[in-house]
């Protein structure tokens, strides 16, 4: 099977919504999951909530090279379920997506799971009403998350034709293709927000978008807990050998990686002194493994060979030596850190990324944002934060 | 009945349109390879494959220029002096050996 089919048919100027669904599959306009239509007055409520023109030109979406246009882009935030609010995120995640040192037409042909992850930080978050906790990789129930990170996809399957096979390469492929987007912690996060520590510190809160894996758990099993034991550092430890698996992308050519912690496990951490620096610090020196376990003959001697060397490596590394310790990311700084996920036990996710090939993380600014409608008109609705 | 805006924008010519077919082989005499990788001893690799591919195509149409240019990293788009090194080449074959 070649998977969805594609096509050049002319979508018609106008449809009985209820043909909708079945015309979108046979035009190849969903990756498969169901959208909604891209009606004309849906479409021009988000262009109006961008402050944008319709044919303002966003950019040029890789790997089909079509302009994406506000309109455009507006179009599939629709059919991703997007209320207007929600789309000047979802213009600044795509305006970063866009910058050159993230390579996004490498990010969505490789062969590597890897996807842009969304990252939403600080006022945003309560003024959207998007979760924070439980279940944070799938959304967390809340439409803004999992409509913001749609949208994103759709504008890469349908303006930039980042089809399965023919160009997608991706071996094995990644949920989070289907919608990757997180919220940050406001308040529960010791160490303020990632977008802050990057140096974007916006009133309205800021976006930070990074092309990573999915989520490897790390539970610190085995780890005794007595009363008044300090236990980060064992903790860090499982993190950092988490961080380090000799198949993982990061092992072999460094570049950046994501560790997210639960609050309590953040608050664990925070309370024996550990702040956001001191854990990169801690994980930079930790993740590491020995060339000669990590780059081998086929009877399993380290290779050390000249022409084995890997030229993307500092000079730091010696690769003569065999027992070199290998960091699996560039520097402290390229540990992205942040707070999400249920405040139940201690727990941390890690993302791997595609190393030094791209996908780099790049935090903007947000613009002002009007609060999400379904907050200001139902304060009960569930899995929302509130706006504050 | 709705009114629909075409998610993949207008009716447009992508910017970045495929460079131009070869029509006559016969008439091919400057050939350039782009390899997205270094040689490398782990397996297959695409300077190697351009060696195989460069005598088949001396063998099927005799003399050719042949020019190899290889990026620092696989997964960029080359730079633009790079590029312009293959300016005036009848033809470039980029590619990957996996």
């Amino acid at each position: 099977m070649d998977g969805l089919a594609t096509s050049d048919e002319s979508l018609p100027r106008s449809i009985d919504p209820a043909l909708w669904p079945e015309l979108s599959y046979r035009l190849g306009l969903t990756d498969g999951l169901p959208t909604f239509p891209p009606e004309r007055a849906a479409v021009d409520r988000l262009v109006a909530a961008s402050g944008l023109p319709a044919d303002h030109r966003v950019g040029v979406i890789p790997p089909s090279g079509r302009t994406a246009t506000v309109e455009a882009v507006a179009a599939n935030a629709v059919m991703a379920g997007c209320l207007p609010e929600y789309f000047p995120v979802v213009l600044t995640a795509l305006e970063a997506m866009l910058e050159p040192r993230f390579n996004l037409a490498g990010i969505v042909t490789t062969t590597h799971p890897c996807w842009p992850l969304v990252i939403v930080s600080g006022r945003a978050v309560d003024v959207l009403g998007m979760a924070t906790r439980e279940s944070i990789f799938n959304g967390g129930g809340a439409r803004a998350n999992l409509a913001i990170g749609r949208a994103i996809r759709l504008v890469t399957w349908n303006l930039g034709g980042a089809h399965p096979r023919q160009p997608v390469q991706e071996i094995m492929g990644h949920p989070g293709r289907l919608a990757y987007c997180i919220a940050e912690e406001t308040t529960a996060s010791p160490w303020g927000s990632l977008a802050a520590a990057r140096g974007v510190d916006a009133p309205e809160g800021a976006v930070t978008v990074f092309a990573c894996e999915g989520p490897q758990i790390c539970n610190p099993w085995g780890v005794a807990t007595p009363d008044g034991a300090r236990v980060g550092e064992r903790w860090l430890e499982m993190v950092a050998d988490q961080m380090s698996a000799r198949g993982n992308s990061n092992t072999h050519t460094m570049g950046e990686i994501l560790v997210a912690f639960n609050p309590a496990m953040a608050r664990t951490l925070a309370r024996e002194g550990f702040t956001r620096a001191a854990i990169q610090a801690f994980l930079f020196e930790r993740a590491r493994r020995r060339l000669g376990d990590i780059r081998v003959h086929p009877d399993g001697r380290p290779n050390v060979d000249p022409g084995a060397h890997y030229e993307w490596w500092p000079e730091t590394v010696d690769q003569g030596d065999p027992d070199a310790m290998v960091p699996v990311v560039w520097s402290p700084e390229s540990i992205h850190i942040v707070v999400a996920g249920g405040d139940s036990i201690p727990c941390a996710a890690i993302c791997p990324s595609w190393g030094h090939l791209g996908g780099f993380a790049i935090t903007r600014a947000l613009p002002p944002l009007a609060p999400s409608p379904v907050l200001r008109d139902d304060p009960s609705a569930p899995f929302a934060r509130r706006a504050s | 009945m709705i009114e629909l805006v075409d998610p993949r924008g207008l009716a447009q010519r992508p910017e970045k349109p495929l460079a131009p077919r070869v029509g006559d082989r016969r008439r091919l005499r400057r050939i350039g390879f782009l390899s997205n990788e270094a040689e490398h001893p782990t397996g297959p690799h695409f300077p190697g494959y351009t060696r195989v591919l460069g005598r088949l195509l001396r063998e099927r149409l005799g003399e050719l220029e042949l020019h190899l240019e290889i990026k620092p990293v696989l997964s960029r788009p080359a730079e633009a002096d790079m590029i312009a090194r293959f300016r005036g080449y009848d033809a470039v074959v980029n590619g990957l050996a996996k």
